[in-house]
C-alpha cells in the first residue's frame, strides 16, 4: 500500500502548527488529501447548520408569540399515557448506534477485515435508513396535526419553518449517507479496496482510507443531530 | 495529543466505552428535560451534555485525538466565528422582540382576535 511520505513527529503545541503550515510542502502530513478535504467539507457544513440553528434562535427570540413546547408537541401516546419526546429519544439512540457501528467498521477496515467491515457498514446503513423512516413518520404526524411552514396550532408560526428546514436538511444528509454507505458496502465486499479497482463514479482507485473518510461524514451527521436534539427538542 | 499516521491504534474497548457514554449522556439530557428543575439549570445542563457528546464523537469516533494539531486547529478554530454570529443574532433578536412588543403587539392581538 502506498503510504504518504513519512511525516515525522511535529514539535509540540503552537510551534508544531507553525512548522506544519510553513513547511512549504504538504501541510497535513500523513493524512493524504482525501481526509483533509472531507474535513474541509465538514467545516463548511458546520457553518451551514450553525447558521440554520442561529437563524432558529433569532426567530425564536424575536417572536412575541409563545414558542410551542417541544416536549408536548413531540410526545407519543403509548401505553395509555403521553410520553414526551419518545420517538426523538429512540431516533437519537439509533443514530448514536449507527455511529458506533461505523467507528467499528473503520477499525476493521484498517485491519483489512473485509467481511466484518462490510457487515458493519451495512448495519450502519440499515440504522440510518430506520432513522430516516422514523423521521418521515414524525413529519407525517406533525403534518396531520396541522403543522405547516407558515402556521401551527400551538403558537409561533416560525416553529414549522425552522422545524422542517433543519430536520429536513439533516434528513437529507442522512439519506445521502445511507446511499453512500450502500455503495461502499458493495465496494468493500467485492474487494475493490484491496485491489485498487477504480470506482464507477470518479474512477479513483479503491483505498481503505475511503472507509474512514465516509466514516467522518457519517459521524458528522450524528454530531449535527446532537446539536439539533439539544437546541430544537430539549431547549 | 498523540501521533498522526498511527492508523487505528484505538482499542476495541474504547469504542464500546464511548458508545456507552453517548447513551448515558443522551439519557441524562432527556431526564433533565422532563424533570421539574429551574429552566436555566435545565438549559445549562443540556448544553453541557451536548458539548460532552460532541467532544467524544469528534475526539474518538472521528479520530481527532490521532490527528496533528495543525489539522485539529484548522477544523476547530474557524467555527469560533459562529460565537460572534451568536452574539450578533442574539442581540438583534432581543431588540426586535422589544420593538414588536412596544409597537406592534396591540395591533397583533386585535388582528388575531378578529380573525
Amino acid at each position: 500500500m502506498a503510504e504518504s511520505a513519512s511525516p515525522g513527529t511535529p514539535p509540540p503545541g503552537f510551534t508544531g502548527i507553525v512548522s506544519d503550515w510553513s513547511s512549504d510542502q504538504t501541510t497535513f502530513k500523513g493524512a493524504g488529501w482525501g481526509k483533509p478535504m472531507m474535513w474541509l467539507f465538514i467545516l463548511s457544513d458546520i457553518f451551514i447548520f450553525g447558521m440554520f440553528l442561529l437563524g432558529y434562535m433569532a426567530a425564536r427570540m424575536s417572536t412575541t408569540d409563545p414558542w410551542p413546547d417541544a416536549s408536548a408537541v413531540f410526545a407519543l401516546n403509548m401505553f395509555g399515557m403521553q410520553i414526551p419526546l419518545l420517538l426523538i429519544a429512540i431516533m437519537t439512540f439509533i443514530l448514536i448506534s449507527s455511529s458506533g457501528t461505523m467507528a467499528l467498521a473503520v477499525k476493521y477496515g484498517y485491519e483489512r477485515n473485509r467481511k466484518v467491515c462490510g457487515r458493519l457498514i451495512l448495519a450502519t446503513a440499515a440504522l440510518g435508513a430506520v432513522f430516516v423512516g422514523m423521521q418521515a413518520f414524525e413529519w407525517s404526524i406533525l403534518i396531520a396535526d396541522g403543522v405547516r411552514p407558515w402556521a401551527n396550532p400551538w403558537g409561533a408560526a416560525q416553529f414549522g419553518a425552522t422545524f422542517f428546514l433543519i430536520t429536513g436538511f439533516h434528513g437529507t444528509h442522512v439519506t445521502i449517507g445511507v446511499i453512500a454507505l450502500l455503495y461502499m458496502y458493495r465496494k468493500v465486499m467485492r474487494g475493490d479496496l484491496d485491489d485498487g479497482r477504480p470506482g464507477a463514479v470518479t474512477g479513483r482507485k479503491g483505498r481503505w482510507e475511503m472507509v474512514e473518510i465516509l466514516g467522518l461524514y457519517w459521524h458528522f451527521v450524528d454530531l449535527v443531530w446532537v446539536f439539533i436534539f439539544a437546541f430544537f427538542y430539549l431547549w | 495529543m498523540s501521533d498522526h499516521d498511527v492508523h487505528e491504534t484505538t482499542p476495541l474497548k474504547t469504542y464500546f466505552w464511548i458508545w456507552g457514554w453517548l447513551f448515558v449522556l443522551s439519557v441524562c439530557s432527556y431526564v433533565v428535560d422532563i424533570s421539574p428543575i429551574p429552566q436555566m439549570l435545565q438549559w445549562i445542563l443540556i448544553t453541557f451534555f451536548m458539548f460532552a457528546k460532541a467532544g467524544l464523537i469528534m475526539a474518538v469516533f472521528m479520530h481527532m485525538q490521532l490527528e496533528r494539531l495543525s489539522l485539529v486547529t484548522m477544523i476547530l478554530v474557524p467555527p469560533g466565528a459562529l460565537l460572534f454570529a451568536l452574539f450578533v443574532f442574539g442581540f438583534e433578536g432581543f431588540h426586535i422582540e422589544n420593538v414588536r412588543e412596544t409597537f406592534f403587539l396591540n395591533a397583533f392581538y386585535s388582528r388575531t382576535e378578529g380573525g
